[in-house]
């Protein structure tokens, strides 16, 4: 409470280093944003590997197993929208959190209050970040659906063949 | 506060109160440098795709050259838009390096520095808001990028059947 209003008067060193101090808070959520979107960025990067060789398998399967490819294809397809949107969470998260020291910096050296400002840009990074993880989880889950699938496909496709055979 | 290291009572324990008060500043290096890691691989995987549809483009025939050079185009603005994040995120750093030093400079007892240091930290926070601005918006170049190849791959499975068949007949 002390910081709105108190410090309106010109710039001292001790005001700028207290706000700094004060926000640790919303930079280490920008740290936890930062690893998080790390993250993000490598599994959407698989997921357009896995379609280059899925578009590539395309271009030379049979009959029979290219149904399978553009099963494959359209469930990538959901997964890499997953991502993207936690991925645009994430950044709005971080955006925000930026927004929000800023707004610290505005309400101890601005004139006027900032702190509804202030607490909704807070609340929104954390809404986002909370959505982000949200879309990551429901995206892991869909990779698992996905690798099981696969594997229930290899099963069905090796019987088939061996019935080719005999 | 900071003035304790100005009147020399116990300089151990103002330079302690320094560096826990940089600490901030020092989180902020910490989410940085983990953004830019993320820009650099982002940027490597584009360079690896550019150099893929550079090898094809040179065997392509006419249809399919003229998909690859919409990829390259696409490719080429989205390393604009991740140089121009990892551009942001240098600057901001250099920024919180200044306000560190700032930091140490205001508990040297120069007091006019508040305005200096306020600059040096606000321009670190604008420079990675707009960082992480580019790279969303290259992300969502990127995303839009799948899709699309995803349809274009389609069509040109269905081109390569067509083509498949004339062969055959």
């Amino acid at each position: 409470m002390a910081l709105f209003g108190t410090e309106t008067l010109g710039i001292r060193l001790d005001a700028v280093a207290s706000i700094i101090q004060m926000s640790l808070t919303p930079v280490f959520l920008l740290t936890g944003l930062a690893t998080l979107l790390n993250v993000f960025a490598t599994r959407l990067a698989r997921v357009g590997t896995r379609v280059d060789q899925a578009i590539n398998a395309l271009s030379t399967a049979d009959a029979e197993s290219a149904p399978i490819l553009r099963d494959q294809l359209l469930h990538l397809r959901r997964r890499s929208l997953a991502l993207d949107t936690a991925v645009v969470l994430g950044a709005v998260a971080g955006a925000t959190t930026c927004t929000t020291v800023l707004l610290l910096f505005l309400g101890a050296f601005g004139n006027g209050s900032v702190d509804r400002v202030l607490l909704s840009a807070f609340a929104i990074a954390i809404v986002c970040a909370l959505g982000a993880i949200i879309a990551y989880a429901t995206e892991m889950l869909m990779a698992g659906t996905g690798i099981r699938a696969e594997l229930v496909h290899d099963i069905r496709r090796q019987l088939l063949r061996r019935r080719y055979d005999t | 506060m900071l003035n304790a290291a100005a009147d020399f009572g116990t300089p151990l324990d103002a330079i302690a109160h320094i560096i826990r008060m940089a600490l901030t500043p020092v989180f902020l290096l910490l989410s940085l440098s983990a953004l830019l890691n993320v820009f650099s691989t982002r940027l490597a995987v584009v360079g690896d795709r550019v150099e893929q549809i550079t090898k094809a483009l040179d065997t392509a025939d006419s249809d399919h050259a003229a998909a690859l050079k919409e990829q390259l185009v696409r490719l080429y603005r989205r390393t604009l838009a991740l140089d121009t994040a990892v551009i942001l995120s240098a600057v901001a750093k250099a920024a919180i390096c200044a306000a560190v030093l700032l930091l140490f400079a205001g508990a040297m007892g120069d007091e006019s520095v508040g305005l200096a240091l306020l600059i040096a930290f606000g321009l670190a926070i604008v420079c990675a808001l707009g960082a992480i601005l580019a790279y969303t918006a290259e992300m969502l170049m990127a995303g839009t990028g799948i899709r699309a190849e995803l349809a274009h791959g389609h069509r040109r499975h269905l081109l390569h059947f067509s083509a498949g068949r004339h062969d055959d007949t």
